[in-house]
């Protein structure tokens, strides 16, 4: 997730205009992508996504890791998760996807046991609520921007507990941005 | 000219409530067990560099009734010690060591006319409102936040309203999975 120093994903409005990513992270993004074969969406991320990256290789200024990005996504097994999206649709570079009414803990769990690379839930707030509150997160990314905004919508808003995170990883970018790298804690 | 550092505690969902547990928040207290001995050196080399606080009334309040008793360590003594100006339009007594009061209406000018002065840094703790007063007129030199590994869900955020671009001076975790953060304001 990307946040604001005052830990907003979105502002008003779900305005993401002020979400700042730089070359060097590009580049590392391009990494992250191909360690995953799977990414699971809510339904507001998964729209974004689907009017993004089918089409993104015909932009003109298209970098070369979007375009590289861009091939990732669209093999990648695609999990949607909506209660109000009657279907999902293939089309020219957007394929592999599926549709699913409800988390349910024993078909993530069952996902999760299948050989392969990592799963990866991109923005998709109100999901990844659901499987941090079910115990089903393993890592949680997050992209600190030098920005306060004042007024959005919180990280993991929605969450009825509070929650603790082991802190594993980070790192610095030249634009400001810190990714941090958490590891939930629950109490067992 | 002396800088305005600004020094919070926040969980990653933006909360700065009650971190040390005495206002009576559900989840009061929430930074305690992550503080060690990197903690401590953070903030005494912060204390260490200010000669003046600078508060908002409810900080200074919460500050007026916790501080006075701890005595006999550098940090406490220097913290009872040090000249304080608490920002509010009403309050009318203060019984803290060496306050002074700014009114609310002339709090700009006041603030100004403080950073003209001689001296080390000017340190704003907690202080919500007075932290948003400042970032709105650009008034903060440096944003230190102390990012705490916890999602609390719930508690008042700082920085109500406000927008602003930042310059990240310094990010630094320490062994519990806090991270200092440092930024300049981009005016």
């Amino acid at each position: 997730m990307l946040t604001s120093l005052d830990g907003f994903f979105e502002g008003p409005n779900h305005d993401i205009s002020w979400h700042n990513v730089d070359q060097e992270f590009n580049e590392f993004a391009v990494e992250q992508t191909s360690l995953v074969d799977t990414m699971l969406f809510g339904r507001r991320t998964y729209q974004l996504f689907e009017g993004f990256w089918p089409d993104a290789h015909k932009l003109p200024d298209i970098t070369k890791e979007d375009l590289a990005v861009a091939q990732i996504i669209n093999h990648a097994k695609k999990i949607v998760f909506s209660k109000t999206l009657q279907s999902v649709s293939e089309k020219e570079n957007w394929k592999n996807i599926q549709l699913e009414k409800e988390v349910e803990a024993g078909f993530i769990t069952e996902l999760k046991k299948q050989p392969g690379k990592d799963i990866a839930v991109f923005g998709s707030s109100n999901l990844g609520v659901s499987l941090l509150e079910k115990g089903l997160l393993d890592e949680v990314r997050i992209l600190l921007n030098p920005i306060v905004i004042g007024k959005g919508t919180p990280l993991f808003h929605g969450l009825k507990n509070k929650v603790d995170f082991k802190l594993t990883k980070s790192r610095n970018f030249a634009s400001g941005n810190v990714l941090l790298y958490y590891h939930p804690q629950f109490k067992t | 000219m002396r800088r305005i550092v600004v020094t919070e505690f926040m969980s990653l969902d933006g909360v700065f409530e009650d971190p040390g547990g005495a206002e009576g928040f559900k989840y009061g207290g929430w930074t305690m067990a992550f503080n060690n001995e990197e903690f401590m050196k953070f903030k005494t080399e912060e204390l260490m560099a200010a000669d003046d606080m600078l508060l908002g009334r409810i900080t200074y309040e919460d500050f007026a009734k916790a501080w006075p008793e701890r005595s006999g360590d550098p940090f406490s003594d220097k913290f009872n010690s040090m000249p304080k100006y608490v920002v509010s339009k009403t309050i009318k007594k203060v019984t803290w060591n060496n306050s002074h009061i700014i009114k609310g209406g002339s709090a700009a000018k006041e603030i100004a006319r403080l950073k003209e002065t001689d001296g080390g840094d000017i340190i704003v703790h907690g202080s919500g409102q007075l932290v948003n007063f400042l970032l709105e007129l650009a008034l903060i030199d440096e944003l230190r936040v102390l990012l705490y590994p916890v999602v609390l869900g719930t508690g008042k955020r700082l920085f109500a309203k406000n927008y602003s671009k930042l310059k990240l001076i310094e990010a630094s975790p320490f062994k519990t999975g806090v991270v200092a953060l440092r930024y300049k304001q981009v005016k």
